[in-house]
């Protein structure tokens, strides 16, 4: 998911404000950074179409809140970003645990008892 | 019909591209008895080793065109006789001085072109990846919090930790990460990313899986997810050693997959999860052995390569000519 600057900081506002139409949003950003409403409209468009708008019609204008709050985005952007690079590759990045990993509950838990008896076998050699 | 140094290139490149191919097909051919052999090999060692094998075709079709050139590369530089005396100049051949008439529409041509083409299409796409990763990195870092620790913060109920970034990669860790850990769970994770930040690890993985492009797909996985699990213990390895106590790098590590296990499925499931599964446990079997791992035999491996270069080279004449009956017949 790529966002542009704009993108980001009209997502952050419509998190804090909830809910608005793109008169608003430009009244919002014309005193801190410019712009014309046509900008603030193509902009809202464009995060409707990438799914993290939703719109509905009032009357004749559209208005926006976000589709996903700030975790739930943050946490999207995180599966984007550790998405694998290729159909048969794992991802490009570094994780601590493979976050696309399926880990089941019984592996765990024979890990841990492996974990366990190693500890067990450890303190009696140390004895 | 392509006269000149172009020619002599084009023929350089076919030769290249099947040299480089037979080396693909003999490392796969052996992939599964060398990857055996490996494991006797610590962490460190076998991140070489994989990159050995990587590299390879490279190595082999670059050493090949350039001992196929000795010879008439030799007399240019003054070190030997007229070369092309020795063969009466009669047919095309791999010379600096007779560059041969390369014919495009040849086996030869066709080889040209379908490498050309391969390595331009894994290129580009390479290249276009490599733009989308970086801007869904600077998306993401966007919406991160940097500490005074070097470590970004995600303000994120799913538990990670992971580093991102090629040229300046950088930790990052989510808040619901960083609530369920004690403070000595936490400095395992953060040693462990910073790891992977001092070494260059994701672009050290971007550039090995790069590399792989060119072998067949189930030697590519087995190959990848080896490199990746080395990648992961040799950081596991460096963290054990500055902590004096690998139980806790293990514990952590299954408390971490716990939590991530406990995330909804259609939020990480990947497109291939078959070896994550496997990769924790070869870590916390690797941090649980007390066995010695070989180093990486660097000497011998030095020696060996020597010895087949100065081989290459005293058969270079032999091997230039069997290139230009190749290529005449």
């Amino acid at each position: 998911m790529i966002l542009g600057e704009l993108e980001k900081l009209v997502l952050n506002y419509l998190w804090q404000a909830r809910e608005a139409d793109a008169k608003q949003v430009h009244q919002h950003f014309e005193k801190r950074r410019g712009g014309s409403l046509n900008t603030i409209q193509s902009t809202l468009d464009r995060l409707h179409k990438k799914g993290l708008l939703r719109r509905e019609k009032i009357a004749h204008a559209f208005r926006y809140r976000p589709a996903m709050d700030r975790t739930a985005f943050i946490g999207e952007l995180i599966r984007s970003v550790t998405h694998d690079f290729s159909a048969d590759t794992d991802s490009l990045m570094s994780a601590f645990v493979s976050l696309s990993a399926e880990q089941d509950e019984r592996q765990l838990e024979r890990l841990e008892a492996m974990i366990e008896r190693y500890r067990q076998n450890k303190s009696k050699d140390d004895k | 019909m392509i006269a000149g140094n172009a020619g002599l290139a084009l023929y350089l490149w076919a030769f290249f591209s099947l040299t480089a191919v037979a080396t693909v097909i003999v490392i796969s051919f052996f992939s599964t008895a060398i990857l055996q052999r490996l494991e006797r090999y610590s962490p460190a060692a076998r991140r070489r080793f994989l990159w050995c094998m990587a590299g390879a075709p490279f190595f082999v079709g670059g050493v090949a065109i350039v001992v196929t050139l000795l010879p008439s590369m030799s007399h240019e530089l003054g070190w030997a006789l007229d070369h092309c005396h020795s063969h009466g100049n009669e047919h095309g051949h791999l010379c600096w001085y007779h560059p041969a008439t390369f014919h495009v529409f040849s086996g030869l041509g066709l080889i040209a072109l379908v490498s050309f083409l391969f390595l331009s299409l894994h290129a580009v796409s390479a290249v276009r990846k490599l733009w989308r990763h970086a801007q869904e990195t600077r998306t993401l870092m966007s919406f991160a919090t940097p500490g005074a620790d070097g470590v970004y913060r995600l303000e994120s109920d799913v538990p990670g930790a992971f580093t991102a970034g090629f040229l300046r990669p950088r930790k990052l860790i989510t808040q619901g990460l960083e609530q369920a850990l004690t403070p000595v769970e936490l400095n395992v994770v953060q040693l462990h990313e910073s790891v992977h930040v001092t070494r260059h690890d994701p672009l050290q993985v971007f550039l090995f899986k790069l590399f792989m492009q060119l072998f067949p797909r189930s030697v590519r996985m087995r190959l990848n997810g080896m490199f990746e699990v080395a990648v992961e213990q040799d950081a596991d390895t460096f963290v054990a050693g500055q902590m004096q106590d690998r139980l806790i790098i293990a514990t952590t590590l299954i408390k971490v997959s716990r939590l991530a296990a406990r995330v909804s499925p259609q939020q990480w499931v990947s497109t291939s999860c078959h070896f994550g599964a496997d990769a924790l446990e070869q870590r916390i079997c690797l941090l649980l052995d007390e066995k010695r791992y070989l180093p990486f035999p660097a000497r011998t491996i030095l020696a060996v390569l020597s010895l087949l270069t100065a081989v290459s080279v005293y058969y270079a004449e032999t091997l230039h000519h069997y290139i230009e009956y190749f290529i005449s017949h």
